[in-house]
């Protein structure tokens, strides 16, 4: 007998036993035909299984396990028998998951009552057992009867025994797509709703967190302290190095990220703006200045026939150079002049910082910002204070937060709506429109550092004396850290996991001045808190009062009763004084304070020269 | 309940009465038994495993999963038990019953040419013929011819291959032929 006899044999065995798909019983059944042997083998095979069943019979009677005699009867002595080795060893304590007293040792089974335990339940099960089994004395499957299954070999039915195998597989893929989806959203307090479950899907959050990124840098709303630890912790599979929402959330990403950028590796951006008679001069008063301290600036550009120099380092060291070109400017009267700053309210937020801002900082942002060289009415100007109240929206999540890409295109088309797809297309557009190509990119860079600095001042804003040095206001960080705030957000809304009172604690007062006239252009949706209108009632009485650029005691805006956490606390411990961060992080025991990064924009005093009612005295 | 099923049985054992599993004892005792015997081809020996067999299945009930059937969980049980019981007991046997049916307490009733066979006859012949058989010959012959069951439950009980399974069924008919050649010489 060959393999290949041996094969259709076996096949022919499992026809005999009605294991066959009905493919391969037909195949068999033709085979018949054509191989009279294999008749015969069936015949041999039948006699067989009647001597098999016979025997069967035969053991069934020596045992005396005749079915119908066990129904409701005593049990015999064989169950007796198996029940009191369990009771022995359930008194020996070997049935770990039983109690000892469950079953008493030496229980006497004869005389209980057995369970109702019909055979016609065996029955069933023996039925199910023998699911496509010849009846005993019947003839074999392939000579008279059909078998009566024949699903016993199906493919499908062979991958069963991999079930488990499966089963284990599908958990684990399982538990691998609930460890990514809690990366995605388990660390995100803003997609977590009160009862834990998300707030959006994963398609609108990206939506929302894709931000414009002007010319390859991070924006300003999407940049907030991007090197201040981050309690959700967490890591994302897009890195976070360039991605300035991620900073947020991905602590561990934007850390360890190599960003070569020199202005996103500073947290804390401040510009100073002096006016002075001769750039040129002014420039090289300041890289003379610079190399005398061994500094090297940042960047060095022009914009505007302004010539702009980005410093980044220590607070204490950059305090001392720019005391050092003042010094050098005050030496020289024809090289530097110093104006009083604006008489607007954002004027007096520079100026609440202790500094001398130039007159005309803000229309140079308004260059930088929309590329307009000219002076612009304030009706038509970007709203800077807009600008400023997005950013300090950006700090208060009860506000509603508009993007600043929003406001920007609406800068550009104030009939655009806010969100909608036009404006982004429009946002796409240079805005200015006489500018070079390079200029536009720089606006573009500093479109942003605006919004940050005006960020950084609103976070600073608590409205210090004047006594504040310069040391003093450069190494008075931001907030380390704030819960981020999406945009935008329905009025009112709720943002749970957004920790409001630590945010406001950080800031040190409840929310960013904002003037009580709006802009035509500013979005209705934004809401003004009362601290705001406040402040800025303060700051108006203070100008009023002739008390320009810094606001007294009076202007310091009283913490809400909330208000929580570092920051409130010193400021209830002093109330009219700001507190250096390096002195809040050497009592805190924290790390040395970051790089600070200044941009000193040297602007020529033609232009910038205010009436001299506007001068500090 | 008048006719629990197994899990309920087991589900009552595990909850703390002893009595439910005297009920799954009632159900399958007697087919255990017989295929037991079968195997081992001793009523005493059958007994002794079929009763190690409860206890065991008892010791680790907390263990089985209601992803199998309790009988197939159970008649797994018995046959390692049996296999393991034949492998103790085969080197105490002497060397008179090695080549002869070593386990069988049935006498050698063969009758010569001459006599008819009648049916116990034959059945004693049939299960000595069995008791010659190779363990996994006869495990799947017991299974399928004795107990009825289909070829997926006989995988799952010995924890073989279907395909094993009907290799294994076909040499075991093939050599159970081949031992009682005097039937189909009638």
């Amino acid at each position: 007998m060959n393999s290949n006899d041996k094969l259709n044999n076996e096949i022919l065995s499992a026809y005999f036993d009605g294991e066959l798909s009905q493919t391969e019983q037909l195949q068999v059944e033709q085979a018949l035909f054509d191989r009279p042997e294999c008749l015969r083998l069936l015949r041999d095979w039948a006699i067989l299984r009647e001597g098999l069943q016979n025997t069967s019979e035969m053991i069934q009677a020596q045992v005396g396990i005749a079915g119908e005699q066990q129904v409701n009867n005593a049990p015999n002595a064989s169950e007796m028998a198996v029940m009191s080795r369990i009771a022995a060893a359930v008194a020996a304590g070997e049935v770990k998951w039983a109690k000892s007293d469950s079953v008493s040792v030496g229980a006497d089974w004869t005389n209980r009552v057995p369970m109702a335990v019909e055979l016609s339940a065996v029955q069933q099960n023996n039925s199910k057992v023998a699911d496509g089994l010849v009846t005993p004395n019947s003839e074999p499957a392939g000579v008279n009867q059909r078998p009566s299954d024949y699903r016993r070999l199906n493919p499908n039915q062979r991958l069963r025994r991999w079930r488990w195998q499966l089963v284990a597989i599908s958990t684990a893929a399982a538990g691998m797509v609930l460890v990514v989806f809690m990366n995605q959203f388990g660390n995100d307090p803003r997609l977590v709703g009160t009862d834990g479950s998300p707030t959006q899907p994963k398609s609108e959050r990206a939506a929302l967190e894709i931000e414009p990124e002007l010319d390859g840098r991070p924006s300003e709303m999407a940049m907030a302290s991007p090197a201040a630890p981050s309690p959700a912790g967490g890591g994302g599979p897009d890195g976070g190095a360039n991605n300035p929402m991620l900073s947020d959330l991905n602590v561990a990403s934007s850390t360890t990220s190599t960003n070569n950028d020199p202005m996103s590796n500073s947290d804390y951006t401040t510009f100073i703006s002096y006016d002075v008679a001769d750039p040129e001069l002014g420039l090289q008063q300041m890289q003379t200045v610079l190399a005398s301290n061994k500094m090297t600036p940042v960047e060095i550009f022009e914009q505007d026939d302004s010539p702009v120099v980005v410093l980044s380092g220590d607070a204490k060291k950059l305090a001392e150079v720019l005391e050092e070109f003042q010094a050098a400017g005050d030496n020289s009267p024809a090289l530097l002049a110093k104006v009083a700053p604006e008489m607007d309210s954002n004027a007096t937020l520079f100026g609440a910082q202790g500094f001398e801002v130039a007159a005309g900082t803000e229309q140079a942002m308004d260059v930088m910002v929309n590329g307009v060289d000219q002076p612009v009415p304030d009706t038509q100007r970007p709203d800077t204070q807009r600008m400023v109240q997005s950013a300090a929206s950006a700090q208060d999540p009860s506000n509603t937060i508009v993007s600043e890409d929003v406001l920007l295109a609406q800068d550009a088309n104030p009939n655009l709506g806010v969100g909608s797809a036009e404006g982004n297309a429009e946002r796409q557009q240079p805005a200015g429109g006489g500018l070079s190509n390079q200029s536009i990119a720089s606006i573009g860079n500093y479109r942003q550092d605006v919004i940050r600095s005006q960020a950084n001042v609103l976070n600073n804003l608590m409205a210090p004396p004047a006594n504040v040095t310069i040391e003093e206001f450069l190494n008075h960080q931001p907030a380390p850290k704030r819960a981020r705030v999406p945009f935008p957000v329905q009025s009112g809304t709720q943002l749970p996991g957004v920790e409001v009172e630590q945010t406001l604690a950080n800031q040190g007062m409840r929310a960013p001045q904002l003037p009580t006239t709006e802009s035509p252009n500013v979005n209705p949706a934004i809401e003004l808190t009362p601290a705001v209108g406040q402040a800025a009632k303060v700051q108006a009485s203070n100008q009023q009062a002739g008390v320009v650029g810094e606001p007294g005691p009076g202007a310091m805006v009283p913490a809400p009763s909330s208000m929580q956490g570092q920051a409130n606390r010193q400021m209830r411990a002093q109330p009219d004084s700001m507190v250096p961060s390096a002195v809040v992080q050497a009592e805190e025991g924290l790390s040395a304070p970051r790089p600070t990064q200044i941009v000193v924009i040297l602007r020529p005093k033609s232009r910038g020269q205010q009436t001299p009612s506007n001068q500090v005295p | 309940m008048i006719n629990p099923t197994d899990n309920d049985l087991i589900r009552q054992t595990l909850a703390g009465q002893p009595e439910a599993f005297e009920g799954l004892v009632r159900r399958y005792q007697g087919r255990l038994l017989s295929a037991m015997v079968a195997v081992c081809g001793a009523v005493q020996e059958a007994e002794d495993v079929v009763q190690e067999t409860f206890l065991q299945a008892y010791c680790k009930l907390d263990g089985f999963r209601s992803e199998s059937r309790f009988y197939t969980w159970l008649y797994r049980i018995a046959f390692n038990l049996s296999v393991n019981m034949r492998r103790r007991k085969r080197p105490a046997l002497s060397a008179d019953h090695r080549d002869g049916p070593n386990q069988v307490d049935v006498q050698d009733q063969t009758p010569g040419p001459e006599e008819p066979l009648n049916q116990a006859e034959r059945s004693e012949m049939v299960l000595n013929a069995i008791q010659r058989l190779p363990d996994e010959f006869r495990q799947v012959l017991v299974l399928r011819e004795l107990e009825g069951f289909c070829y997926e439950t006989i995988a799952e009980v010995l924890a073989l291959p279907i395909g094993t399974v009907r290799s294994r069924l076909h040499r075991a008919r093939q050599q159970l032929k081949d031992e009682l050649q005097t039937w189909f010489a009638d």
